[in-house]
């Protein structure tokens, strides 16, 4: 890992960190999806797996370390993988805003899956029907955001840092 | 520019119908009527556990949150709580809040039907219905557990 890597990982997460707590009142609307998906798509998977790294260690330091934000780590990750394996067939803004729109409705269910473990399967459902309607805006609000942001957020990556990364 | 706008005209039908139709099926059954329940504040930071309050109220409000504003009209404590988004979020109890990163005031019932049923209570306090001699024990905690 080079320095330039390593301000880039800084750099990148702390964009993430103060987006999400600038619309942190907005309950499940956010933009840490779609910056994510993007970064994806321009960065190598070790830096996007960092910037998860990076922006879920700042939640727990922030909002306290509990299972849910734990379960940051995983999620986000998780989802940087599968950004990078689909990276050539998301071409374009409708195959990105279903994307995020999934990753935003299944948000709530894999954040439910610990509960599984503690409490058995009836609490694992009753987290999971308790989140519905969150994940349901958490769906449809990074939809509407990659639909809106996505093409030039994309531009933005395409110009400065494709051209700089090395 | 076209696409996108029917993109998000029709993502929002989405949510408002969803929406819709989610509340519908998991709403819970209230209970009318007076009903009788016990409500227990502490806090549980310390090593030994501080009660704040311990009472009943018969209430005939259906939701948890209503009869936590009777018992605040009633002075039996002071309650200061903030619209999340999610529903309303305790903040404080007789003004102790959580103190320092990671304590929250939550609530726990061995006999409410929902908080039975899912194992924990699921629900936000205005969201929860009581029923007729309901045990609520509201707790301060780092809340390491879960």
């Amino acid at each position: 890992m080079n320095t330039k890597m390593v301000v880039r990982i800084a750099v990148l997460s702390a964009i993430l960190c103060v987006i999400q707590l600038m619309i942190s009142y907005l309950p499940n609307i956010e933009f840490v999806t779609l910056l994510l998906i993007v970064f994806s798509l321009h960065l190598p998977l070790k830096e996007g797996i960092w910037i998860c790294i990076v922006f879920s260690t700042m939640q727990g330091l922030l909002y306290g370390f509990h299972l849910w934000t734990l379960m940051y780590y995983v999620i986000w990750s998780f989802y940087c993988v599968i950004v990078y394996v689909l990276k050539n067939r998301l071409d374009n803004w409708v195959k990105v805003a279903v994307l995020a729109s999934i990753f935003g409705f299944a948000f709530g269910s894999l954040h439910s899956i610990p509960y599984f473990f503690i409490g058995g399967v009836s609490m694992g459902k009753a987290n999971i029907i308790a989140g519905l309607l969150f994940d349901l805006v958490h769906g449809v609000g990074n939809f509407v955001i990659a639909t809106v942001l996505f093409d030039s957020v994309n531009k933005y990556f395409n110009r400065y840092i494709d051209n700089k990364r090395n | 520019m076209k696409n996108k706008l029917v993109a998000v005209v029709c993502a929002l039908l989405v949510l408002g119908i969803g929406s819709y139709v989610i509340l519908n099926i998991t709403k819970k059954k209230t209970t009318v009527g007076d009903k009788e329940i016990s409500v227990t504040i502490e806090n549980r930071l310390n090593e030994e556990v501080d009660i704040i309050y311990q009472g009943k109220i018969t209430t005939d409000k259906e939701y948890l949150g209503g009869a936590l504003d009777e018992l605040v009209g009633k002075n039996a404590f002071s309650m200061e709580a903030s619209d999340s988004g999610f529903g309303r979020y305790i903040i404080s109890f007789n003004q102790i809040e959580g103190s320092g990163i990671g304590a929250y005031w939550m609530f726990e019932s061995d006999n409410n039907e929902v908080c039975v049923e899912n194992g924990f209570c699921s629900l936000g306090m205005d969201m929860l219905p009581i029923n007729d001699n309901d045990h609520f024990i509201f707790y301060l905690s780092n809340s390491n557990e879960y």
